[in-house]
């Protein structure tokens, strides 16, 4: 297998390009900012002779104190390890779990078939001081976003979580772009002060602890899930200890920071060099204040606004030169269209019992809960934003109460231009026809006869019902049915349109030619909110995400790192109590959440 | 030295400057120039328009007896009472008693009708009222204009049986509008308080139903005003239909001029009370939602 010799600044769109490698010689060799060009050999050539990167690490290890827990790379390989663990031989702290398959071959292969878990639990970590963990692995097979790489103790976590695509530090939902299918190196380091992610030996993320952490077991899991089978490869691991702090163990990290972002900065790469800055809480800019500050004369040209793009550079360069660019550029910046604040929806636990006639003398029969709480949030001309979050969180509702449809308790919401929310099945009558449902529909839209009339051709045309379209609606198929609706709802184009649940229609064919449509409404709308539950749209299509959860508002930003958030509740069942995204704190999510996706890629 | 956040530094739009504001107390839309409201309330009237005749088609027509039952209804009804009161009780009345049955009954079923639906007329549009800013006063306005229409298409019989009882137009149908406008204020008033109740208490649809059974009976419509003691005919005449059934009957029957006072005060007191009533309505549209 090969090697890509990848760095920080690579993502999984440039994973082959050849420049990062010269970049990061040149770090390595000039500055020692980089992974020593002896990691980057050892790693290529690893397949030949793996005890290569057992010596380096030795060498690492032993110039920093660092006591070596295990390490599978210079001994019998990793499937000794595994097949150990198995016959009970080897080390006893080892134990495989779960219903899925942990199998040793070349390598250490993790599968999961629907939705079975395989986990591979070490047991024998010391109790504090600075954890290193080095996972060299491949995920060539679809792995989801389901792999975990964990440091577990009594009160805490850390974990890595591996997708296809990306690397995430799960606890602060700080997600890296980079190639995971290749062979690559992943380190991460716990120290009483940070949690540090490295891959291939370049700083990616680091983030400050509160308080010293203490684990007592390595776990490294697969979560199986419904849909296609999952499958990750280790090739190698090793654990590390040492009882106090640990610095720059692959080189200088602060060296290796300034030179990747003078190289995002001389590409104009607003969104890696956001990234690049809210992965790392060290403050070390150097003297590039002024050259951030350009970045975010383009960010103000770009479409819609995200806005923890402007707080984290304004926030990171120095305070008078803030002053000064704000001064320049207040009043070119965009107003909202919607803006949501401290919104507070509740709904009666049982409204048809709420004026029956026992209820009324008991006094009972007014217990409600909270549907939405405390939800803020900016929408701005050009934004396209994606509503996530479990089954019945309160996505959908947070839709109406903009719309204006159910009273809310605490709050305020403001719409700035004309909006129209389209959901499934708006009013339709099975006694009518098609022809008549589209009338009716759009009638209840808001619509005049004559406006439907200059939209009916349109629609009929995309829903392709032909003839049946002056048949009765409830002779129609639900995929008629949803092809007409979907017609019907994405021939207008409002400047602000709230979608819910309107992504999935018909057959293939027609999903691909909705896919389309959506497109051209996105492009047409000025502003766009959907509920979905389709990761991918979001991750593509919006430049900003809210998560919802338990009618909350759990994490607001990037929509990558917002989804990686929502997989922490999927997956782990619940937000870590040290994440950054405090729903509660508008200004707070605003500083720290992640931003920066490029709507183009 | 605080750094401002994005929020500090972007533009804020000025207070008014909004399409919707949604808050605790309710909803503020923006005001639109007259021009602009009176092309909206154009509009309005054709969507009414619309939802009328997919609700007629919904209801009648392409059913079994459709139209025609429509016609039949006020005729069985009407010969039902006729029965009862010329046979069962042997009450020999006007010489064309039946047509004074039949016209009681059609005026009256427009009434019993909207009335008997109002509770559940704004309950059946729910999923669309969850899901569009769709005006709820006109799906009541529908409702009542749906009503109104299958009113319209019963009353041919009523033209019918007059003239053939040889009774065409005559000059004191010019008070015919103003009889059927006071009999509208009744039935706006009426629907829209019945509709927004309806919403919250489910059974009052029952309730209603024996309400207008009642009521029935204790208007002019199988007998005339003439039957009512005295002693009682104070009480009696504060039922509006005390005054609309005679006058329909003076106007239809007799040619005759109908009373214009009490009218004239039903139609105004009823107008009244039903701008009141909207008033209302759009405040408590508000916490419809919970209960749709």
């Amino acid at each position: 297998m090969e090697f890509v010799r990848k760095t920080a600044a690579a993502t999984a769109g440039d994973a082959n390009k050849e420049g990062d490698r010269g970049m990061l010689q040149e770090g390595a060799g000039g500055l020692d900012c980089g992974p020593a060009e002896s990691l980057l050999a050892a790693l290529g050539n690893f397949a030949a002779k793996p005890e290569e990167l057992g010596n380096w690490m030795a060498a690492r290890a032993s110039d920093h104190d660092v006591r070596r827990i295990v390490s599978t790379w210079d001994l019998r390989g990793a499937d000794c390890w595994i097949g150990d663990a198995a016959s009970g031989n080897c080390d006893k702290g080892l134990r495989i779990e779960g219903d899925g398959i942990v199998r040793a071959s070349k390598f250490i292969e993790l599968v999961t078939l629907g939705q079975q878990t395989a986990a591979v639990r070490y047991a024998g970590l010391p109790p504090s001081g600075t954890y290193i963990v080095h996972l060299l692995a491949s995920f060539p097979s679809n792995v989801g976003d389901n792999f975990y790489l964990s440091l577990e103790g009594p009160q805490n976590a850390e974990s890595i979580r591996f997708s296809n695509t990306s690397v995430a530090l799960v606890s602060d939902g700080a997600v890296c772009n980079i190639n995971t299918k290749a062979l690559a190196l992943y380190t991460l380091q716990v120290t009483p002060e940070y949690a540090r992610l490295y891959v291939n030996g370049v700083l990616q993320k680091s983030k400050r602890r509160a308080t010293a952490q203490c684990f007592e077991e390595l776990v490294i899991k697969l979560i199986g899930e419904h849909g296609p089978d999952l499958c990750g490869f280790i090739h190698g691991i090793e654990i590390q200890h040492a009882g106090g702090k640990v610095d720059s163990f692959f080189g200088d990290d602060r060296a290796q920071f300034v030179v990747r972002l003078k190289e995002l900065l001389a590409q104009k790469n607003v969104s890696e060099t956001y990234h690049l800055l809210k992965g790392v809480d060290d403050d070390w800019l150097g003297e590039l204040d002024n050259q951030l500050l350009e970045l975010l004369d383009i960010q103000v040209s770009e479409r819609g606004v995200q806005e923890w793009i402007y707080d984290q550079i304004l926030r990171r360069v120095s305070p008078h030169l803030a002053l000064r660019w704000i001064e320049t550029h207040q009043n070119r910046l965009p107003a909202p269209v919607l803006s949501v604040q401290g919104l507070t929806a509740e709904f009666m636990l049982s409204p048809n019992k709420r004026f029956a006639l026992g209820s009324l003398l008991s006094r009972k029969g007014r217990e409600s809960f909270l549907v939405l709480n405390d939800i803020s949030f900016d929408v701005f001309p050009g934004d396209i934003v994606g509503i996530i979050g479990p089954n019945g969180a309160g996505k959908s509702t947070l839709l109406r109460a903009i719309a204006g449809l159910m009273p809310i308790q605490q709050g305020e919401i403001v719409l700035r231009a004309p909006h129209l929310l389209l959901s499934a099945g708006i009013g339709a009558r099975n006694e009518l026809t098609g022809r008549e449902n589209i009338y009716l529909a759009g009638t209840f839209m808001g619509l005049s006869k004559t406006q439907i009339d200059g939209l009916f051709d349109e629609i009929l045309e995309f829903s392709e019902l032909g003839r049946a379209i002056d048949k009765p609606f409830k002779y129609y198929s639900d995929g008629m049915k949803g092809r007409l609706v979907f017609s019907l709802a994405t021939s207008v184009s409002p400047q602000l349109l709230m979608l819910d649940e309107l992504l999935s229609a018909g057959d293939i064919k027609f999903q691909k030619k909705a896919a389309d449509r959506m497109e051209q409404l996105l492009d047409r709308a000025k502003s766009v909110i959907v509920v979905t539950h389709s990761m991918p749209f979001v991750s593509q299509r919006c430049n900003k995400a809210l998560l919802v959860s338990g009618g909350r508002l759990a994490a607001y930003g990037d929509p990558k790192e917002v989804i990686s958030h929502y997989l922490n509740i999927l997956h782990l069942g619940e937000s870590p109590s040290d994440s950054d995204f405090n729903p509660l704190d508008m200004s707070i999510q605003q500083q720290t959440t992640a931003g920066g996706f490029n709507l183009g890629a | 030295m605080t750094t401002p956040t994005w929020r500090d530094i972007s533009q804020k739009p000025i207070g008014n400057e909004f399409a919707m504001r949604v808050t605790p107390t309710g909803i503020d839309e923006m005001k639109h120039p007259l021009r602009v409201r009176a092309k909206n309330f154009m509009t309005d009237l054709s969507r009414i328009g619309f939802i009328v005749s997919s609700e007629a088609k919904v209801k009648v027509f392409d059913k079994v007896l459709g139209q025609i039952w429509l016609l039949l209804e006020p005729v069985i009804m009407a010969a039902l009472y006729y029965f009862i009161t010329t046979v069962v009780f042997s009450y020999v009345g006007e010489q064309r008693h039946f047509l004074f049955i039949l016209t009681s009954v059609i005026f009256w079923r427009w009434f019993s009708r909207t009335i008997d639906g109002a509770p559940l007329s704004i309950v059946a549009y729910g999923s669309v009222l969850k899901q569009t800013r769709f005006p709820v006063i006109m799906v009541v306005l529908a409702f009542m204009a749906t009503e109104a229409f299958f009113f319209a298409m019963s009353s041919v019989v009523l033209v019918v049986f007059l003239a053939a009882y040889g009774h065409y137009p005559n000059l004191s149908y010019v008070y015919l509008p103003l009889v059927l406008a006071a009999q509208f204020s009744v039935m706006l008033f009426l629907t829209i308080v019945f509709a927004s109740i309806g919403t919250f208490v489910k059974d009052l649809g029952g309730i209603l139903y024996a309400v207008t059974g009642i009521w029935w009976y204790l208007s002019p419509g199988i007998y005339p005003v003439s039957k009512i003691p005295q002693d009682w005919l104070w009480v009696y005449m504060l039922n509006p239909f005390a005054h609309l059934l005679p006058a329909y009957r003076d106007i239809l029957i007799d040619g005759a001029t109908p009373a214009l006072f009490p009218l004239l005060v039903i139609f105004l007191l009823f107008s009244v009370l039903s701008a009141l009533v909207i008033k209302i309505f759009n405040w408590v549209r508000y916490y419809f939602f919970s209960f749709l």
